[in-house]
Order: structure tokens, then C-alpha cells, then sequence
């Protein structure tokens, strides 16, 4: 258990600083593991909690303000970009910028606790216009309380966390492979899914050339922009003849579709 | 699921997808209309 122990303290703040920050940017190595680590080791009284916490909200802070910086310079592009890494990218869109229009700043505070939002929120307030110094404020407060879960489930859990270590240590070098290969795996299960998802979603979709031949045939079918508020102040633009109305509205308005007709939506 | 409609699909690529294509968009203008006596 020594090596690792010994490996993880020398070089904990760096490891605790690019887990991190390589996270927040966006890469998909989840930060908790490493936190719940640091946690345990402080617990035993050979890792500096202060400082451990102090790194992780500097790499938490620094990887955001990047995003918030290009969601101010792109504007809402920039969430497509993003969401295109997501599984279902207008979806994506379209969810994150209800969840931001009814919440607001405030909901950077638990920003991270939510898979996809956490790193599309960000640059959302970028997108909107939003101060550098609210965000900083609240995107800080949001970091830490994430970072100090983390750290605290590793104290709270340090007996069960030492255990994992130990194993890991009496497998020396093949740990390390282990980890590797796990990692590996984790990050190619998710890609083959999204991928596989996405096939089926594109099936079920129209395509831009399919929807012009149609429209250009006689055909055309009745397109409507669901688009939020936020996102129709941002961007005027529509397709031609396109009815506008809200998800929450399409209920109301069912009696405005023609049901002899096929429907194209698009909500970004 | 579709509520009785022929056929309901997404737009794949969305608002930007066609715009990119090259395809005609139309501009919706916003305006605030005031009540005459409000504020």
C-alpha cells in the first residue's frame, strides 16, 4: 500500500488539479474517484485537506471560466457544439436552456451534480450574457460544495476506500493495468451506446434534403419551431412558414396542426 | 405518442442544419406592444 500511498502524496495535488480540471473541460474522467481518495488519505492525516480543496477549485474554476468565455464569444452555437456530444443533441439544447431560463444563476449552484449540465451550464451563461462576476460567485459556490462532497465521502468512507487501495497496492504493476483497461472499457461502452442511440434516432428523424425535396415537391409538411423564449430572443431566424409554439403550449394548440399533414419539429 | 397525427419528426440538425445547407430562413421580428395607458 506504500508505493501507491506514497505515489498519490507526492504527486496528489497535481493528479487532484488535471482529474479535475481534464473533467470539468469536458473529457470523460470522472474527478470523484480521486476526490474520495484525497479524502481518505486527509482523514489519516497524510493529505492537507485545505490545500487539496484549494487546487480542485482552482482546476474547477479555471476549466469553467474557459467554457463561460467561449459561450460568451460563440453565443448559442456553442451549445450545439457541446450537445453534440450528448445523446440526444437538440433535446440537449432545448432542456438546458429551460432548466437556465427557470433557474437561472442559481442553478450553477447544483450544476454538477447533474450529468450533461454540468458541463453545458457554463457556457450557457457565457451564451447569456451573463457577468463574469456572477458567475464566478456562483459557479465557486457550486464547485465547492461538489468538490467538498466529495472529499467528505472519502473521510466519512475511509475504511472501505483504504480497503480498495490495499488490494490494488498487493497487485502492484497490474494495478495499474487494471485501472487502465477498466477506464478503457468505461469510456468505450459509453461511446458504443451513444452511437448505437444515435443510429436509432436518426432513423426516426428527417433530414434537412428530405424536408426541402418535400417542400419543394408540394408536400410540404407543417413545420413548427419549439424553440424557448430565451432561445427565439437569441436567434430571430425560422424556417420557412414555421408555427411557433413552446413545448409547454403544444398541448393548448393541438387544434392549429392539420392531422392530415405531416409534422416536422425542430426545438434547436 | 403522436396524438393522432399522420407522422411527427424532429428536424435532425435543427435550425442550424438548414440554415447551413444554404437553405432560406425567415427573420421574425419581435415587438413590444404597449396597452394604451399602461405606464
Amino acid at each position: 500500500m506504500h508505493k501507491l500511498v506514497t505515489y498519490l502524496l507526492r504527486y496528489g495535488l497535481a493528479v487532484v488539479f488535471g482529474n479535475v480540471f481534464l473533467e470539468q473541460i469536458g473529457a470523460p474522467i470522472p474527478a470523484l474517484p480521486t476526490l474520495i481518495v484525497a479524502g481518505a488519505l486527509a482523514q489519516r492525516g497524510r493529505m492537507e485537506i485545505v490545500p487539496v480543496l484549494a487546487v480542485a477549485l482552482a482546476a474547477s474554476l479555471l476549466a469553467d471560466t474557459i467554457w463561460f468565455l467561449i459561450g460568451r464569444w460563440q453565443g448559442h452555437r456553442v451549445l450545439r457544439t457541446v450537445c453534440r456530444l450528448s445523446l440526444s443533441p437538440d433535446s440537449c439544447v432545448r432542456g438546458t436552456e429551460d432548466l437556465f431560463e427557470r433557474a437561472g444563476m442559481p442553478s450553477l449552484l447544483y450544476a454538477k451534480f447533474l450529468p450533461g449540465y454540468n458541463t453545458i451550464a457554463p457556457p450557457l451563461a457565457g451564451a447569456m450574457n451573463k457577468t463574469v462576476a456572477s458567475f464566478l460567485f456562483w459557479d465557486g459556490l457550486g464547485s465547492l460544495l461538489w468538490l467538498s462532497s466529495g472529499l467528505l465521502l472519502g473521510y466519512v468512507f475511509h475504511h472501505a476506500v483504504n480497503e480498495v487501495l490495499r488490494h490494488l497496492e498487493d497487485l502492484g504493476f497490474w494495478a495499474g493495468v487494471i485501472v487502465g483497461v477498466v477506464l478503457a472499457l468505461v469510456v468505450l461502452v459509453k461511446w458504443w451506446q451513444r452511437r448505437r442511440i444515435r443510429k436509432i434516432l436518426r432513423l426516426a428523424r428527417i433530414s434537412v434534403g428530405e424536408l426541402k425535396s418535400l417542400m419543394d415537391s408540394g408536400n410540404a409538411p407543417t413545420i413548427v419551431d419549439v424553440r424557448n423564449r430565451s432561445s427565439h430572443l437569441h436567434d430571430p431566424r425560422r424556417l420557412p412558414g414555421a408555427l411557433r409554439m413552446t413545448i409547454d403550449e403544444i398541448d393548448d394548440r393541438l387544434g392549429e396542426l392539420p392531422r392530415e399533414r405531416e409534422i416536422v419539429l425542430y426545438c434547436a | 405518442m403522436d396524438k393522432g397525427f399522420t407522422r411527427v419528426r424532429p428536424l435532425e440538425g435543427g435550425l442550424d442544419a438548414w440554415s447551413d445547407a444554404g437553405y432560406y430562413t425567415e427573420d421574425e421580428t419581435i415587438v413590444a406592444i404597449r396597452r394604451p395607458g399602461a405606464g
